[in-house]
Parts: C-alpha cells; structure tokens; sequence
C-alpha cells in the first residue's frame, strides 16, 4: 500500500509542474494584455508599454516562468496588478468559498445518487429504473443558466424563501442552506445523472457475477448480499467518475457563481483570463489542478481500499 | 447682466429657443440667477424653476431619513482610482464619495456642486469658477482653492495619463489653471471653448476634485472626497460600503444613513437582485436582458435619452467604401425605426448619420437636416454610380450588448440592395486589442460602442475630426476615428462652433457641419440609445440621470 501511495504522490506532482507550464503557455496566446486592461481602451500605447515594462511583462517567457515559479514554491504568490491585492489571500479565500459549495453539492448529491442509482439496478426493467434514468439524462441536458434562473425567479423573488444572491455562509447550519442551496440545485442535475448512471451500471454488472449469486444461493438476506458484496465492487467506477467531478465543482462553476453573484474561483479564473491577470490566473489553475490529483489520490485510495486487487498490484 | 446673459435674453425673446435650450445654455455660461429669471420670463415661461438642488423626482411627502441604500453594478474588474478610472463601475463608486465643480442634472442644466459660480471671460478661452466657502474633506481638513488647482493639474499631466487627457486634449493644458484667490479660480484654455463648464462636470468623469496631497492609488482606502458619503470597505469582489458623512456641505444630506454598491460579473444576477429587493437601484441598465423589469410591479424603470451610440464605421481611406457613394448606400439600405423597434423595443432615438445627438441643445433637428430614411432603390443606384454592383465586405464587431443582433439586422437589410455582409464577431478584448493590432480602428467596416458624452464636442472630436485620424502604427493616444475620414472643412466648422457663443452663430455651423457630415457619411449613426435606470418603487429623490451618473445625496427609502 505504502509504495502505491508513494508512485501515486510522485505522478501527481509531475502532472501539478506540467499543468503549471501548460497555463503558462496559453495565457501567452490569449489576446489583449495587462497594461492595456489596467489603464483601459482610452490611453495610449506609450502609456501602456510602460506599465507593461513596470509589471514585467514584457521580459522573456522563460525568465517570468522560472521568477514565478521559483516564488511560488516558498508561499511568495505576488501581487495581482489588476486588483492591487496580494495573491495569495485571494485565491486561498476563493477557493475556500468554492470548496464550500463544492462540498455542499457534493454531500447532497452523490448518497441521494447512488442510492437512485442501486435502486433502479434492483430493479432492472421495470418503470421505476425508466423513469430515473430517463430523468437523470435530461436533466444532464438542461444548462446550468437555465435551471439556476428559474430556481432564482421561482424560490427567490416570487416565493422568497431564499436570497437571489449568495454569499458565502457563516458556520451555522442553517445559514449553509440558505446560502448554497439554491446555487447548488443546477449543480445536482447536471451531476444526479451522471452519478446515478455509473451506480447503476455497476451495480448491475456486480448483481450478475458470480460471487453475487453464490452469496444468494448460500442463504445470505438481500441486504447483506447488497451492502457486503454487491456495493464493494459495483461503486468502484462510480468512485472515479465522483472525482473526476470534483475538478468540475470546484473550478468549473463559473455560471453558477455569476449567476449568484457567489465569490468563488471559477469566477476569478475568467476574470484573471479576460484581464491578463498572470499571477491570479497561474496559482488559481494551480490550486485547482492541486484539489483535482489530490480528490484522485483519494479516490484511488478508497478503491484500493476496497479493492485488494488494486493495492497488491504493484 | 453680461454679454452673454444678454445674448440668451435676447433669444429668449425671439422664441427661437426652448425653454429648456435655455435653461441649459443658460446653466453653462453661468446665468445669475436674477439673469435667468429675465430670461426665462421672456420666453413665456414664467419664473425659474427649481431646478437648483439637487435635482431628482419630486416625490410626495416628507423626506425619511435613515436606512442603507443599496446599489447594484457591474464590477470594474480592478481597483478605482478617480484619476485614472474609465468604466462605469469605477465611476458610479467614485461619484458616491466625491464632487465636481457641477453636474448636469438629467436635462444636461448645470448645477453648482464645489463651484458656486462661473462666467467666461470675455472671450470663452478663459472661464473663471467662485468656489464654495465652508467646505470639510471627510478627514476634517478644510477644502480650498488649492485642492482644485492641484487635482486639474493632475488629470491634464501627461506623465499621470488620466482618461481625463483625451476629454481636455487641445482645450486645457497642464499648468493653466490659476488662483486667484481663496474664492477663485480661472481656466486658461488652449483655445475658446463655449461648453467648457460640461469638461468640469461629471461628463468628464475624472475631474472630481481632490486633495491636493493625492496619493494615486489611495482611494478605496476610504475617507477621501467631499460627498455625501464616506467610503469604508472596498473589495473588488463584494462590493464597496460607506457611511453618511456628518459634514456635507449639502444642507441636510444626505438622507441615507449608508450606502452599498454590490458588484456583480453580469447583468442577469443585478436583474435577479433588484428582483428580489435585495437591491435598491440599478442605476445603469442595459436593455438587453432586462426586460422583466419593465413588467415588474415593485420597480420603476426611467428612460432619459443619451448621446451613447454605436458607430458603423466605414473606412473611407480604402476599398470600397472610399467611394462616398458606397457609403451612402449603405446608410440608405438601413431601416432605422425598425432598428430601434427590434434591438430597444422603441427605447431609442432614430441618427441621421451626424453626431449632433438630439439630447444636446441646439443640435440640428430634422426640419435643419431632413431624416434619413430607408430606400433600396437609392442604395442600388448609388453603388451603380460608384461602379460596382455587388458588393461583398466583411462586417467586424464585438460580442457586446446588442451589437451581434445589429449586425445580423445590418446583414439582412443590406441584402436587397446588392450588399453582401459577413459577419466576423470577435470577444470584445480581442476587437479592441492592444499595440499596433486594434481592430476597431482597422477594419474597412465595423460597429464600434461609444458611451454617452455631455457635448457635441466631446462626441465630434475624438472620432470625426482629421487629427483623430489613427496613425498606421497606432502610436497616437485620443486618435479614434475609426473611418479614418477627413474633411477639413468639417474641422473648422466644428471647431468655430466650439468657441462660438453666439446661439444662432452656434446653430448656423452645426446645421453645416451636420450635413457635411450626413452627405459624406464616415460612420453610418442610426440610433442613439436611451439609458435605463431601475430603482424599487420605495426610493424616492435620486435623479434619473444624466445617462448612469450617480447622485445619491437626496435619495431616500420609504
């Protein structure tokens, strides 16, 4: 175990440095630069290549690369010449407001989901697994924009029940739901059907083997054939693909987080990107990149926890 | 009564000017107010009205004081620095905590904010302000003369670059403004300028004054400014807060006990919000995404026309459209009501294809400069003339607003008359790019957004006149006239009615300018847009306009 732990941390750490060349890279292709976002369409050039000159933005990429990196790894985030505040705060705070609805999501989603998704494996064929699924993939279908505003329009301004804008809640538990329910309602459609499907198809694929039918014919009662055979081995895929999603809840959130007027680090990413905002943008990438192998590293050390197969392969 | 109070006095009595042309004109030279009396009382109109104050709706019942106002607007990205800011958000979070000398209320009349009074001299390349007595910055200092010289002489530094630079280039130069004593100050311009007061008003966003000690940067720390409010907590992503300040000068204001503006990515949220009551006013609102306010009981949407426009620019230094003819084809191909019907649903002013908006006093009127209207037929004929009768271009713009769907339009009615558009739509970073690749001072034809300006001048000058023209490079600040159009003929007129303050005199060039202009047609203008702005129906005393500028300091909740 201890040695597939350590191949795991090695790989993620090669991917984090790739990642970080790789934003680099393309933040050199996006268009417009910070100069020019800072002082707006209304200065002149002059003006502008100055302050690029002041920024440093105009020195070789490889040089910025090294700089950066080099300040990165001793905590030094710099200061985002846009905004005017250090980076490091800044990202960290937003990423912590993100991991809050991303955690909010998840814990609602991914239990209701599964249990949907081995419920309709249970029963196989008849209208119940029809209906859940069928539901499952169209709400998949509906764009986040569209649920998140009529959840707005509909529980918000003419019901009232909750705020149309969200802020990031206090530790009370009820202040929790008021806050991040209804940001995360699109959330869970887009996620329910994707979840519920894996569930599923695994959960049917481990009720027809062999060892499931053996624990049957031995006389085991339904449940603990379930919980003790069947969930071990159909949640394993279902494991992965929870979090493959969690790169998508905490970074990919932008809409939601516009929508509400949410401070988290989807939005910050767009804004960094749009802005030519070098520093915001690299650490907010490398922070999520970071959530992303870390939720996998975990991921793959549940499966191997269930999975002896998995942990003794070396 | 001086010259020009007399002048005013006699056009009053001709009737060859509105009540409300007068009381603007009349605001600008700086008419006492025994002078405006007269003057209004010879046009018929009986006395002055109050429009001194602070302007705003008249609302029944009494003032309640008290509450937090709350305001809902678009985020400016970046920190706000009043010297060099240039979005609206940043704009709207200045206004609340600083003043001008004046500001235009939401007819364009000039009120008196840190000057009480002002008057050119006797020709208008000198304009002298008496500035208010009594006045406290919000850290208790007393605001002088000497803060107003320093802050003009900041935003005309070419060193400092302030947005303020391509408003005074060529009108106020660093170093000329003068003290002349505690009271007053006087502006030596670069050349006569009969709208010189507007330059000092919120329409040059960046002239609030401020301490002479101004650190650039330190604003959103907070405390600094002479207005109603004092600015607290600033954070780019939230929003910014402020508290009533004990002493305003404004007698009794503010009524709000505090203030926040919320900063939003988007529109939509700020429609949801307002929506909801979890904002009290939205003061700049785009149409486009909107419209369920219109229908909402619990808010109230006030229309004011603007000079904000859209230029479809032809460049009239290449192929094809240096043929005038092509050009005119073009603007004649279009069905400017329709245009207004489909992209504001009517909440917009027909163009001629001049930039004398309607909203600024003395523009031409259609009975001066006849209307422009749709006529395939002309458009065929004209680009016969010009020799070609199909024409193919490409129509470059930006993902912004409404302008796709004007495109589109553009597209579809320019079809029957032998013109072939493609649309290329780019992200608005890209279209306006940076160094020597701007496409919106490039292409041969594009649609670019300008925002409102106070004066014809202001709008005229950076895009219409030949030293505007953009060099190949790029390399010269203020030049934006995208069609790279020259006339010298038009410059001088524009630049005779600039100094000129002889009201008639005034007209007479405009009305010449404009129709130099509406023949050659450099950028086809075919509607100038009305701003919109949202409150609930329980706020009372805050001015609808002009266009988004902020005035919060007689606005209460019932």
């Amino acid at each position: 175990m201890g040695r597939y732990l350590l191949r795991r941390l090695g790989l993620t750490l090669i991917t984090l440095v790739l990642v970080s060349f790789a934003v680099f890279a393309a933040a050199e292709v996006l268009p417009g630069d910070v100069g020019r976002t800072i002082l707006g369409p209304y200065a002149s050039q002059q003006q502008v290549d100055q302050l690029n000159h002041q920024l440093g933005t105009d020195e070789p990429l490889v040089k910025r690369y090294v700089t950066w990196a080099g300040n990165f790894v001793r905590g030094d985030w710099g200061e985002s010449p846009i905004q005017r505040v250090p980076v490091r705060p800044l990202v960290l705070e937003r990423l912590k407001n993100s991991l809050i609805l991303g955690a909010f999501a998840l814990i609602l989603i991914v239990p209701f989901s599964v249990a949907l998704g081995v419920f309709s494996a249970l029963n196989y064929g008849k209208a119940l697994d029809r209906i859940i699924s069928i539901s499952g993939l169209s709400f998949v279908a509906l764009p986040e924009f569209v649920v998140g505003v009529v959840v707005i329009v509909v529980f918000a301004v003419q019901l009232g029940w909750f705020p149309t804008t969200s802020q990031v809640p206090s530790a009370d538990p009820v202040d929790i739901v008021r806050q991040c329910l209804l940001p995360c309602i699109p959330v869970m459609f887009v996620l329910f059907g994707y979840i519920s499907r894996m569930a599923r198809a695994g959960t049917i694929e481990a009720l027809r083997s062999n060892y499931t039918r053996t624990a049957v014919l031995k006389g085991l009662p339904q449940r603990q054939v379930i919980l003790r055979h069947v969930l071990r081995n159909s949640l394993l895929p279902t494991i992965t693909v929870v979090s493959v999603q969690v790169g998508y809840l905490v970074g990919g959130l932008v809409v939601v987080e516009t929508l509400f007027n949410y401070p988290g680090i989807g939005q910050l990413i767009l804004t960094a990107a749009t802005g030519h905002d070098l520093p915001v943008l690299e650490a907010s990438v490398l922070m999520i990149a970071l959530i992303y192998t870390a939720s996998n590293l975990v991921a793959d050390v549940v499966s191997a926890l269930l999975n002896p197969r998995v942990r003794l392969a070396t | 009564m001086n010259d020009l109070e007399y002048h005013l006095y006699e056009e009053a009595k001709s009737g060859r000017m509105s009540r409300q042309q007068l009381l603007v004109r009349a605001s600008v030279i700086g008419a006492s107010l025994p002078a405006l009396s007269a003057i209004l009382a010879a046009c018929g109109g009986g006395g002055a009205s109050s429009s001194g104050g602070g302007g705003g709706s008249t609302s029944t019942g009494a003032v309640k004081r008290g509450g937090t106002g709350v305001f809902g607007i678009t985020s400016p990205a970046q920190d706000v620095d009043p010297v060099t800011m240039f979005n609206t958000g940043a704009i709207m979070t200045s206004q609340m905590a600083c003043d001008y000398l004046v500001f235009p209320d939401e007819k364009y009349v000039l009120q008196p904010r840190l000057a009480t009074k002002w008057s050119a001299g006797s020709t208008p390349d000198t304009w002298t302000f008496t500035i208010r007595q009594g006045v406290k910055w919000q850290d208790g200092s007393p605001f002088t003369v000497d803060d107003v010289v320093a802050s003009f002489d900041r935003i005309t530094d070419p060193k400092i670059g302030s947005a303020a630079l391509s408003a005074f280039a060529g009108v106020l130069s660093k170093g000329n403004v003068e003290k002349v004593d505690e009271q007053t100050v006087t502006f030596h311009l670069d050349r006569p300028y009969g709208d010189f007061p507007y330059l000092v008003s919120a329409f040059n966003y960046n002239s609030v004054v401020l301490p002479k000690n101004y650190e650039i940067g330190s604003f959103t720390k907070g405390g600094v400014g002479t207005g109603p409010f004092i600015l607290k907590t600033f954070s780019v992503d939230q929003g910014v807060t402020y508290t009533k300040n004990p002493n305003y000068w404004g007698q009794g204001m503010p009524y709000l006990d505090a203030a926040q503006i919320k900063y939003f990515a988007d529109t939509p949220p700020i429609v949801l919000a307002i929506q909801g009551g979890s904002i009290d006013v939205f003061p700049q609102v785009p149409f486009q995404g909107s419209q369920a306010l219109f229908s909402d009981s619990n808010i109230t949407v006030t229309e004011t026309p603007s000079s904000e426009y859209r230029t479809l620019q032809m460049r009239a230094d290449q192929d094809p459209f240096n043929k005038k003819e092509a050009r005119q084809a073009v603007a004649y191909a279009l069905d400017r009501p329709g245009l207004v019907q489909g992209l504001f649903d009517g909440r917009a002013d027909v163009g001629n294809d001049h930039a004398f908006a309607p909203i600024y006093p003395g523009s031409p009127t259609t009975s001066d400069v006849p209307q422009r209207t749709q006529d395939i037929d002309k458009a065929k004929q004209l680009l016969s003339t010009a020799g070609v009768s199909n024409l193919n271009v490409t129509l470059t713009t930006e993902q912004f607003l409404e302008i796709p769907q004007y495109a589109q339009f553009i597209k579809q009615m320019c079809a029957p008359a032998g013109i072939n558009v493609t649309l290329d739509i780019q992200p608005q970073t890209k279209f306006y790019g940076t160094g020597a690749n701007q496409p919106w001072l490039q292409v041969p034809f594009g649609i670019t957004d300008w925002g409102a300006r106070g004066t014809a001048g202001q709008t005229i000058d950076p895009a219409y006149l030949c030293r505007s023209v953009p060099k190949p490079d790029l390399s010269n600040s203020g030049a934006w006239n995208s069609a790279h159009w020259c006339n010298p003929q038009f410059d001088k007129l524009v630049q005779q009615f600039e100094g000129e303050v002889d009201e008639q005199k005034r007209k007479d060039l405009a009305i010449q300018a404009a129709q130099i202009q509406q023949d050659e047609v450099p950028d086809v203008i075919a509607y100038w847009i009305h701003e919109l702005r949202a409150t609930r129906k329980n706020v009372h005393g805050l001015a609808p306009g002009p266009t988004f500028h902020l005035d919060a300091r007689a606005m209460w909740k019932a």
